[in-house]
């Protein structure tokens, strides 16, 4: 069967399914690479996290001059940059993950994930600096 | 006739349930059980602690702030509602550990037939209660 030549135009680039083409809605191919670092960052999570509570814990009573000092430890203020791009890197993937479930309209999904995104690299540009002020 | 009636009971409820239908997950329409629960009870727990980041940005900002925004903070902190929260947010960042963990064996292969999900899940649950106490008695 001669098949339109409308048709084989567009199946000259590829493989990808006619109705694929005509939503314009195809995979953009950066699947596998957000579950990798997703599982990536969770790893280097898990001591990360046992060495902020363990912070956390020792410190959250602790006065002003205390906790700066101990902060601009040059190990502590290594561990605490880590264990923030660590967190907020994992929190903006799990909440991307959150939104395109829950998100059914295209434009407002888009529009919140990369409001989200852009928020959540002002926290980690912020708590870093927050802390190389410390530090430094 | 039977047949006939569902058939008109059906179009009927079509009618309004066209624009309504549940889309996925579908959270609302299956009886809950320890599986779903638990996934639930992850991606909850990960969305609280996205906030408890903040909290920690904000720790970090009144540290380099000086000590007026410190003190700031640690009243906050320190006050019923949030000792409260503290815990809350320890609860929420063991479970999703505990759980994190479990979802990465479970990326191994591990624990897919019914009785090891059962099983790994309660103990997921009570790994989290247990290390939650232990760092609660441990700061006390």
């Amino acid at each position: 069967m001669k098949q339109p030549a409308s048709l084989l135009k567009w199946n000259k680039g590829g493989l990808k399914h006619p109705m694929a083409r005509a939503r314009g809605l195809g995979a953009g191919g950066g699947a596998v690479h957000h579950w990798v670092m997703q599982r990536i960052t969770s790893v280097f999570a898990v001591p990360l996290t046992f060495w902020l509570c363990a912070a956390v814990a020792g410190h959250v009573h602790a006065d002003y001059a205390t906790f700066t000092a101990w902060l601009a430890q040059p190990m502590n203020a290594v561990l605490m940059i880590l264990s923030v791009l660590t967190f907020t890197y994992h929190a903006a993937q799990g909440l991307q993950v959150v939104f395109e479930d829950y998100l059914h309209n295209e434009a407002l999904k888009m529009f919140k994930l990369v409001a989200m995104k852009l928020i959540m690299i002002g926290l980690a540009v912020a708590s870093v600096f927050a802390v190389l002020k410390i530090a430094l | 006739m039977a047949g006939c009636k569902f058939l008109f009971v059906k179009l009927y409820l079509g009618m309004f349930m066209t624009h309504e239908r549940p889309l996925s997950p579908h959270l609302q329409v299956y009886k809950p059980q320890i599986t779903s629960v638990l996934s639930i009870l992850h991606r909850i727990t990960g969305v609280v602690l996205c906030l408890g980041l903040f909290v920690l940005g904000w720790w970090l900002l009144a540290a380099a702030s000086g000590p007026e925004a410190y003190a700031t903070f640690q009243s906050v902190a320190g006050s019923p509602i949030g000792i409260i929260a503290l815990v809350g947010w320890s609860f929420a960042l063991f479970y999703h550990l505990c759980s994190g963990v479990r979802h990465l064996l479970m990326d191994t292969g591990l624990f897919f037939s019914i009785p090891e999900v059962y099983k790994s899940g309660y103990a997921t649950l009570a790994a989290a209660a247990l290390i939650t106490a232990m760092f609660w008695i441990a700061y006390l």
